[in-house]
C-alpha cells in the first residue's frame, strides 16, 4: 500500500518504481523465471505517466508496474501461452482488460510465464521452463498462472493478472502465499484472453495485499459491450468499501474439505478462521455432498471446450499448427477432447458433465444461501518438489477444492493462511455471484490480524 | 426412373457489419485481408461480439416469407468444427433452426438457419482472405421434393424472387451458394457442391442425373458420395473423402448465449414484411383486371410491381401493366438491371404514358424516352424537350414531307395504283424518317392516301 | 514425445474420471450466465488500420498483395 501513496505523493516516480522492478527481474528472474518478456517500452510508458502525474490527470494505476499472464493480448508483446505453437505471436490487439489498466495509467512490465495454454497446476508444463516458487524454493509455484503469482511473491511486480479456469489463479497463489481473486464468471471482460475453457474462465488479480488487489479488480472490473457473456454490472469501487469489521459475517465450513485436503492445511485454514471470528464473523457448518463430483466435471467440460478452442492454431495465419509442437499435457487434453466430443460419445461423456454441473452449481448456491462466505482449503496437498514425476490425475487432483467455484460461475479469493514449515498455505473464500466485496473485506479483516 | 432433387441453399445477408464483429461488409471493392479484425480472423484470444441483431431479423423474415413456423425454444449458436483454410477459428458457427416447416412453391422447407461465411480460399494458388470471413448467410434446406432440373430451376427462380422481396439479402448478386442431393430410384445419394448459380444448378443436376442413369444403364451401382460442380467444365466431379463420415463435434458456442424469439418480435417483423410474390400476382389480375402472364411479370419484383400499383392509380390498368411488361422490362433487361436500379420511378411512367394518352407524343416516342430513363434520370418531358421530340401537330410540315415521300418515289406510288396496298406502308415509313418519327403514323397513312389516291 | 504413452494415459484419465462421475438426470448446464438474446446493432462499421499491418507481419506465408498463403487445395 506503500508504493501507491507513494507514487501519488511524487515520492516515488513512475519510472523509478518500473525500474526498480526491472533491475530485479534482471537480477533475479535467472533463478525464479516468472516472465517471458519484459516490455521494452516499459520505461518510456512510466515516463509518460510521470507526465500525467504532473499534470495532476493521472489515473487509479499510475505507476503501478504490472505483470501479465501470457495468455492475455497486449498489443506488441508476445502472447505465447507457454507454447512453441505461440512462440512468435505478437499480440496485434489489447485485450479489454488492458485497454482498462492503460486507461488508468498502469505500466504492463511483462509476460509471465504460465502451465502451456494454462493446462497445468505446478508452472512445469511450460515451454519456456518451470518457474521456481519465490516463497518456497525448490517447490513449484503451483499453476497454471505460475509466473504471475511468482512475480508477486519475488517483488518483480506491483500487480500481476493471471487467468482462473479451475483454479489457476487461487492455486499458485496459496502455494506462493499472495492474494489471488477469481471474479464471479462474467464480471471481468474475457475479450482477448486465449482460451482454456470458455464457459469456466476468468482474469483476475494476484498482489501482495488485499488493498491493491481490490484495486486492480474495480479497474477491470464491468460490462463489455464487446462480448456476449458479459454480466450488466456498472464501474465497481471496491476500495472505498473495504472494511476488516466482520461483524454480521457468517462464514460457512464444509465438513467435506476435511475428507479431501491435508490435516496440517486444515489446521492452518482453521487457524485463520480463529482469526476472523475474533473480528466479529460466525463460522457454522455447511454441505457439500456432491465435491467428489466436481472435479470429473470439471475435466471433461475442459477437454471438448479447450479442443475446440485450439482449433484455430492451424499454423496458417500466426504461429505453428498446435498439435505438431505441444506438450505432452496439451496434447492429451486434445486428444481426450476430439475424443468425448464425437456425435456418439458426446451424451456420454461432455453432455453428462454438463448435467453434473447443473448439480454442482446447484450445490454451492445452496451451501452459499444460509452463510455470506464459504471459507475452506485451497489446494488438497502442499506443492510438490520442481521435477518431481506426478502422474496426470494426481496433478488434476490439486483443483478438487477450486474448481466448484468456476463451474458455479461465483467468486474466490484466496489469502495466506499460515505456513506448514516454510511453505505457504491460502484459506480460500467463496461468495454468491458477485459479492466479490464480501470475499475481499475478510481477506483484508485477516491480513489486518496478520499485520 | 423416378428422380429426387432437394436444396441447400446460402445467401448472404444484406447488413452493414458481420454477424459477430463489427468489421464491414462490402468486402468486394476491399483489397484482400483489409475488411478484418481479430474476430473475423480467429486471432488467439478474440471472442465473437454480441449476434447481429439485423441479421436475425432478416433470417425471421425470411422464415416467415417461406412459411416457416418460427422457432420458440432457445436458439443455439453452434460450433460445426472442421479445417479448412477459409475457416480462421477452425469452426463454423450455425444457428439451431431458426424456421421450420415451410414452403414456397410446391417445396417443403425443412429448416431456416443463419450462420457465417468463411472466407475465400483459392485451391489452386493457396491465397486467402479473410474479407468474406464472418459476413452473416441464411441458409435454408429444403425437403427433396423436385423431380427434374427444370422443376429446381423453377424453384430456385421463385425463391430468389422472394429473398429479393424481403430485401434482407444482399444485392448485388452473385453471392447464392447452392448444394443439392440427387437420386435416382435405385441409387445412393449424390451431393453436389460448389454451384453458385440458378443456371449453374440446372447443368450439374442436368449433367450429374446423366451420369447417373448411364452408371444404371450399365449395371453399376451409383454410390453415395460428395461430388463438386465444376463451373467451366459444366460437370460434375467426385471430392476426395475421408472414410469415415465427417463428424463435426457440433456444441454450442459458450461465448454466445442462445437466442430466444418471442411473439412480439415475430409480429413485429411480421408487420414489415411484403405481401408474397405469388399473392401479389394473383391480387393485380383480381383487382386490377390486369391478364395473368403481365402480372407474374409485373410481381417478379417488388419495387416494380409497387410502381405498377402508383402507375395503375392513374393510367388505366391494363395500358400501365403493357407497358411494363413490354417496355419497361425491355429497357431493364437491355441494361441487365432490376427496376430499382434504374431509377425509373412511377412519376415518370405516368408522366410519359399521359403524354401519349393525350397524343402529344407517338407511341415510337414515348419508346425511346423509355429507352433514356435509366440514362438521364430526368422526366420525360425534359427529355422530349432536350432531344425536340414533341409531337409534329403542324400538318403543313407532315403535308411537306408526304409530298417530298411521293415526289422522290414514283414506282411504289405506282405500285399502289396499280393493286399492292402495301407499298403504301413503304412511303409512310418515308414520311416518319423525314419527320425523325415525330408524325402520327395513322395520320400520315390517311394524308398519303388522299394524295395519292387524288393524283 | 512419446505420443502412445499420451494416448495410454489419456485412455486412463477418461477411464476414471468416468467412472468417478457416475449418472445423473439434470439439464445441462452450458451457459452459467443465464443471458438470452445477447445482441447488437447493426451500427456503422468499424475498423483498425493498424489490425491489418500487425496480423500480417506474424503471419508465416503470405503475398505482396496481402493474401493469406495456405496449403494448395486437395479438394477435388
Amino acid at each position: 500500500m506503500g508504493v501507491i501513496e507513494e507514487l501519488q505523493s511524487g515520492a516515488l516516480s513512475a519510472e523509478e518504481n518500473v525500474l526498480r522492478f526491472l533491475e530485479a527481474i534482471e537480477a533475479r528472474d535467472g533463478e525464479i523465471n516468472a516472465f517471458i518478456e519484459v516490455n521494452p517500452r516499459a520505461i518510456e510508458e512510466a515516463r509518460a505517466v510521470d507526465e500525467k502525474i504532473k499534470q495532476g490527470r493521472a489515473g487509479k494505476l499510475a505507476g503501478l508496474a504490472i505483470a501479465v499472464k501470457s495468455n492475455i493480448n497486449v498489443r506488441g508483446l508476445r502472447a505465447t501461452c507457454a507454447s512453441k505453437t505461440l512462440e512468435n505471436y505478437v499480440a496485434p490487439y489489447d485485450a479489454t482488460v488492458i485497454e482498462r489498466i492503460r486507461r488508468e495509467d498502469g505500466i504492463i512490465i511483462g509476460m509471465t510465464n504460465m502451465d502451456e495454454f494454462a493446462c497445468g497446476s505446478s508452472g512445469e508444463t511450460s515451454y519456456f521452463g518451470p518457474t521456481q516458487n519465490p516463497a518456497a524454493r525448490g517447490r513449484i509455484p503451483g499453476g497454471s498462472s505460475s509466473g504471475s503469482a511468482a512475480a508477486i511473491a519475488a517483488n518483480f511486480a506491483d500487480l500481476a493478472l493471471g487467468s482462473d479456469t479451475g483454479g489457476s489463479i487461487r492455486n499458485p497463489a496459496s502455494h506462493c502465499g499472495v492474494v489471488g481473486i477469481k471474479p464471479t464468471y462474467g464480471l471481468v471482460p474475457r475479450y482477448g484472453l486465449i482460451d482454456l475453457a470458455m464457459s469456466l474462465d476468468q482474469i483476475g488479480p494476484l498482489a501482495r495485499d488485499v488493498y491493491s488487489a481490490a484495486l486492480l479488480l474495480e479497474v477491470i472490473a464491468g460490462y463489455n459491450p464487446k462480448e456476449a457473456t458479459t454480466l450488466r454490472v456498472s464501474q465497481q469501487n471496491y476500495t472505498s468499501k473495504l472494511s476488516a469489521d466482520l461483524s454480521g459475517y457468517t462464514i460457512g465450513f464444509a465438513k467435506e474439505f476435511e475428507e479431501y485436503a491435508a490435516k496440517e492445511i486444515i489446521r492452518e485454514v482453521k487457524h485463520a478462521l480463529a482469526k476472523l471470528e475474533a473480528q466479529g464473523a460466525s463460522v457454522v457448518e455447511v454441505e457439500l455432498p456432491s465435491l467428489d463430483k466436481a472435479l470429473p466435471t470439471y475435466y471433461l467440460t475442459v477437454f471438448v471446450e479447450f479442443f475446440s478452442a485450439t482449433r484455430r492454431f492451424d499454423g496458417r495465419r500466426y504461429g505453428y499448427r498446435i498439435e505438431e509442437v505441444c506438450g505432452e499435457e496439451v496434447l492429451r487434453r486434445i486428444m481426450l477432447g476430439r475424443y468425448i466430443s464425437q456425435k456418439e460419445y458426446s451424451g456420454r461423456y461432455y453432455r453428462r458433465a454438463l448435467q453434473f454441473r447443473s448439480l454442482i452449481k446447484k450445490e454451492m448456491l445452496e451451501a452459499l444461501s444460509g452463510v455470506d462466505l464459504i471459507a475452506g482449503p485451497t489446494t488438497p496437498k502442499l506443492p510438490h518438489r520442481i521435477g518431481e514425476s506426478i502422474d496426470p490425475l494426481a496433478m488434476y487432483a490439486y483443483d478438487l477444492l477450486t474448481v466448484p467455484a468456476n463451474l458455479a460461475g461465483i467468486p474466490a479469493g484466496v489469502i495466506k493462511a499460515g505456513e506448514v514449515g516454510d511453505v505457504p498455505v491460502g484459506i480460500q473464500f467463496h461468495a454468491k455471484p458477485l459479492e466479490e466485496q464480501k470475499i475481499l473485506n475478510a481477506m483484508y479483516a485477516l491480513e489486518g490480524g496478520r499485520a | 426412373m423416378k428422380v429426387t432433387i432437394g436444396f441447400e441453399i446460402h445467401e448472404q445477408l444484406a447488413t452493414k457489419t458481420k454477424l459477430f464483429c463489427n468489421s464491414p461488409t462490402n468486402y468486394r471493392d476491399a483489397p484482400p485481408n483489409t475488411n478484418v479484425c481479430e474476430v473475423c480472423t480467429g486471432m488467439p484470444g478474440a471472442k465473437p461480439m454480441p449476434v447481429n441483431q439485423e441479421a436475425v431479423d432478416a433470417v425471421i423474415a425470411i422464415a416467415l416469407m417461406l412459411n416457416c413456423e418460427i422457432v420458440k425454444e432457445p436458439i443455439y449458436i453452434l460450433r460445426k468444427h472442421y479445417d479448412y483454410p477459409d475457416l480462421p477459428s477452425g469452426y463454423q458457427r450455425t444457428s439451431m433452426p431458426i424456421g421450420k416447416n415451410g414452403e414456397l412453391a410446391g417445396v417443403k422447407i425443412w429448416e431456416v438457419h443463419l450462420e457465417e461465411d468463411p472466407g475465400k480460399y483459392d485451391p489452386t494458388t493457396g491465397k486467402v482472405d479473410y474479407n468474406r470471413s464472418g459476413v452473416p448467410l441464411v441458409e435454408i434446406v429444403t425437403a427433396p421434393d423436385m423431380h427434374s432440373p427444370e422443376e429446381a430451376r423453377e424453384f430456385l427462380k421463385e425463391l430468389v424472387k422472394v429473398l429479393r422481396y424481403t430485401g434482407r439479402v444482399r444485392e448485388e448478386g452473385g453471392t447464392m451458394r447452392v448444394d443439392t442431393n440427387v437420386s435416382i430410384e435405385g441409387g445412393a445419394r449424390v451431393e453436389i457442391k460448389n454451384i453458385n448459380s440458378i443456371r449453374g444448378a440446372y447443368r450439374a443436376l442436368k449433367f450429374e442425373i446423366t451420369r447417373q442413369k448411364n452408371l444404371m444403364k450399365r449395371g453399376r451401382v451409383v454410390k453415395r458420395e460428395t461430388r463438386a460442380y465444376l463451373e467451366s467444365q459444366m460437370i460434375t466431379k467426385g471430392m476426395r473423402t475421408k472414410e469415415e463420415a465427417e463428424d463435426y463435434r457440433y456444441i454450442p458456442d459458450p461465448d454466445i448465449p442462445p437466442l430466444l424469439i418471442s411473439e412480439e418480435k415475430i409480429e413485429e417483423i411480421k408487420a414489415t414484411l411484403p405481401e408474397a410474390p405469388h399473392l401479389k400476382e394473383k391480387r393485380f389480375i383480381e383487382q386490377y383486371g390486369i391478364k395473368s402472364d403481365d402480372a407474374r411479370i409485373i410481381a417478379s419484383e417488388l419495387e416494380l410491381a409497387n410502381a405498377f400499383e402508383e402507375v395503375a392509380k392513374v393510367i388505366p390498368p391494363q395500358l400501365a401493366a403493357t407497358w411494363i411488361r413490354d417496355e419497361v422490362k425491355r429497357v431493364l433487361e437491355y441494361n441487365g438491371i432490376t427496376f430499382k436500379e434504374s431509377g425509373i420511378t412511377p412519376a415518370h411512367l405516368i408522366e410519359l404514358l399521359q403524354l401519349v394518352l393525350n397524343d402529344e407524343i407517338t407511341l415510337k416516342t414515348a419508346k425511346k424516352v423509355m429507352e433514356l430513363l435509366p440514362e438521364k434520370r430526368t422526366s420525360p418531358k425534359k427529355i422530349i424537350e432536350e432531344l425536340g421530340l414533341k409531337k409534329l401537330r403542324e400538318d403543313s410540315l407532315v403535308a411537306k414531307a408526304c409530298d417530298e415521300a411521293i415526289a422522290e418515289n414514283p414506282k411504289a406510288v405506282e405500285d399502289y395504283l396499280s393493286g399492292k396496298k402495301e407499298a403504301l406502308n413503304f412511303l409512310v415509313g418515308q414520311v416518319m424518317r423525314k419527320t425523325r418519327g415525330r408524325a402520327d403514323p395513322a395520320k400520315v397513312l390517311e394524308m398519303l392516301r388522299e394524295r395519292v389516291e387524288g393524283k | 514425445m512419446d505420443e502412445e504413452k499420451v494416448r495410454r494415459e489419456a485412455e486412463r484419465v477418461l477411464k476414471e474420471l468416468s467412472e468417478a462421475l457416475g449418472e445423473i438426470n439434470l439439464e445441462e448446464t452450458y451457459y452459467v450466465v443465464e443471458e438470452i438474446n445477447v445482441t447488437r446493432n447493426d451500427a456503422e462499421p468499424e475498423l483498425n488500420p493498424e489490425f491489418r499491418k500487425a496480423a500480417l507481419k506474424i503471419a508465416p506465408h503470405k503475398d505482396d498483395e496481402g493474401y493469406y498463403i495456405a496449403e494448395v487445395g486437395s479438394w477435388v
